[in-house]
């Protein structure tokens, strides 16, 4: 009788699961497969199929431009968030001082404050000094929400290293940084990689700040997708959610083929 | 052996550690011979690994210096030092091969190529690892990574060898070996060589002297048998091996001898010491293998045998003897010791210069 209940149990936790994922994936796969469609307007499931809408991405100027800028802006706070992320996590993992815990809630604080409230800070911050509307914005802007999602990455990657190996490494004759370089951050390695991945893609798929700090000159994609369903709904917009997908599907996909890669060589 | 008023190889000068709330190392004086294998044993907590901390240059003591070879390193960074440190987990680089953990410390002083690979070479045959140069640490067993540490804090020739537990995550046999291993290296290199350690098996096999740490300081200093006979106190008598330890007050008798006349009644002969007046008052340690059954007659001490326990190569006996106190005895088993059963009435057997006094 207990084997019966055990097992209803676990067919409902099943169905659970199963329905959680239909409801989490069903959407992209809607939009994916819409997005071949060659109808002027949604339909799922799609009449005819055509690749007109992923066309329509790469060869208007409206759409690409917005690209682009997206890449650069996310390149640059994938870089200075990976710089100062992980920096930010090496001092707080071995340095001794005081007030160290309160200075970890301080720089994690940007993933936990509203993305409206600190877009609205940034906002009145960047006013004055006329960085509103300059992609300057946006890479300060992004820089900021990336930074505390690699420390906490690199943090716990910090957790796994021995942290007798610098020590040992500085009474081999290596200076702090060069046991940084040789021996810390080649231990830290998978951690950084996966931690500039997302923060590029933090970035990359970012809109509130977008909104607030972009003006006319500074648009990314996300904003410029967000404009254009406010007016029409474009199909071009499915095209560009399945390459979006797609693309955070490559760069993960990436970040775990590099960390496997780099298990499989320190296992030899 | 170090004569007073000489410079070691090491030379600790008031050394002193403060954390806020408590003191982990208060003062310590001590100089380490060059050539010389000299053990740190204590209980955790008694300031053994902050002193090597210290020295390596990882902790910055509050006060005091620390000299090396007659230069004082105290204020200098731990890469500046030339002290070779072998961690208890190893602390080796992961990442790197064998042979390339070994090389650091060379490819950090910039040797020439061919001078890095001939001894990298050499010191991984010092450690009896040659030919597994390739290998990456986490393909080797414990031992064969605590050699490569071995080698890696030797290939650059240091001037002092610190070691901290180095052989803790060793199991027992294999703890042997290396032991045995280390004290070949250090015969062979004459290098000098702290080691701290909180097992006292392992300081008496291996050091030339020894200094017992408690509560941040050197309780007692000197020779492994200095400390197990010679204990300067109850601490000393009671961390080092197993001891009796009773209180009392002496009575002296002509012949520098006397008797040791315990709380309870029980008398006991010991040997007076005489450079002064006997200590009151006083303890008397007796170690469990000095004592033993007496013959026949009727002389010695009587007692009854409230416990026994055969542990192999020797028998431990629990005996009450006069004014509730309990002995600790322990008999060889071989042919010519005499045995006892449980509830026995014996007589026990002890020479006058076997127990040793102390302060009470």
């Amino acid at each position: 009788m207990s084997d019966d209940r055990l097992s209803a149990g676990r067919a409902l936790l099943w169905l659970f699961g199963a329905a959680l994922l239909v409801f989490l994936i069903a959407p992209i796969i809607v939009v994916v497969i819409t997005s071949f469609n060659a109808t002027p307007y949604l339909a799922f499931p799609p009449q005819a199929l055509s690749l007109r809408w992923y066309r329509n991405f790469f060869q208007s100027a409206h759409w690409i431009d917005p690209a682009l800028l997206s890449l650069r802006v996310a390149l640059v706070a994938m870089a200075g968030a990976t710089v100062l992320g992980s920096f930010a996590a090496i001092g707080l993992a071995r340095g001794r001082f005081r007030g160290k815990r309160g200075l970890e809630l301080f720089l994690v604080s940007p993933m936990v404050v509203p993305i409206v409230v600190m877009a609205l800070g940034l906002y009145f911050l960047f006013s004055p000094l006329h960085l509103l509307g300059t992609p300057a914005a946006l890479y300060l802007g992004h820089t900021v929400i990336a930074t505390p999602l690699v420390m906490v990455i690199v943090l716990s990657g910090l957790r796994s290293t021995d942290p007798a190996a610098e020590l040992a490494a500085r009474s081999l004759g290596a200076n702090y940084w060069r046991a940084l370089w040789h021996v810390l951050i080649p231990a830290i390695r998978p951690a950084i990689l996966s931690a500039a991945a997302f923060a590029f893609l933090v970035s990359f798929d970012e809109v509130v700040l977008a909104i607030f700090l972009g003006g006319p000159d500074a648009t990314t994609l996300p904003k410029r997708m967000w404009e254009s369903i406010r007016f029409e709904i474009d199909p071009t917009l499915t095209a560009i959610s399945s390459l979006l997908t797609l693309l955070v599907l490559l760069i993960l996909g990436c970040a775990e083929l590099a960390r496997s890669l780099q298990r499989r060589a320190s296992r030899g | 052996m170090q004569e007073p008023g000489t410079e070691g190889a090491l030379t600790l000068r008031r050394l002193t550690k403060h954390y806020p709330g408590f003191v982990a190392v208060d003062g310590i004086d001590l100089s380490v011979a060059a050539g010389e294998f000299l053990t740190l044993l204590g209980p955790s907590g008694s300031g053994k690994t902050t002193t090597l901390m210290m020295v390596a240059g990882f902790t910055p003591p509050t006060s005091g210096d620390i000299l090396l070879n007659g230069r004082s390193v105290t204020g200098l960074a731990p890469e500046r030092r030339n002290i070779g440190v072998v961690f208890q987990n190893y602390a080796l680089f992961p990442h790197m091969s064998v042979a390339e953990n070994v090389a650091f410390p060379l490819r950090m002083r910039r040797r020439p190529r061919a001078a890095i690979e001939q001894k990298v070479a050499a010191a991984l045959d010092l450690v009896r690892l040659a030919g597994l140069g390739q290998r990456l640490p986490r393909q080797l067993s414990g031992g064969q990574q605590q050699r490569v540490a071995l080698a890696r804090a030797l290939v650059f020739d240091p001037e002092l060898l610190l070691m901290d537990e180095p052989l803790g995550a060793l199991d027992k046999n294999l703890r042997a070996q290396m032991q045995f291993e280390l004290k070949r290296l250090h015969g062979e290199l004459g290098i000098t060589i702290v080691y701290v350690t909180h097992d006292q098996e392992e300081a008496l096999t291996m050091s030339d002297r020894v200094a017992l740490m408690n509560k941040g300081a050197i309780e007692q200093l000197g020779a492994v048998e200095d400390l197990y006979e010679r204990p300067v106190n109850r601490f000393v008598a009671e961390f080092l091996g197993e001891s009796n330890v009773i209180e009392g007050r002496v009575e002296p008798a002509p012949d520098g001898l006397g008797w040791f006349i315990a709380a309870g009644g029980l008398r006991l002969p010991v040997r007076l010491d005489a450079a002064g007046p006997p200590p009151r008052p006083a303890l008397l340690v007796i170690r469990p293998e000095k004592l033993g059954f007496a013959n026949g007659d009727a002389s010695g001490i009587p007692g009854t045998v409230r416990e026994l326990v055969y542990v192999g190569d020797f028998t431990r006996y629990r005996i009450g003897v006069e004014g509730g106190i309990e002995l600790i005895l322990k008999a060889p088993n071989n042919r010519h010791s005499r045995r006892a059963g449980k509830g026995d009435t014996v007589r026990l057997a002890l020479e006058p210069g076997d127990a040793h006094l102390l302060a009470g």
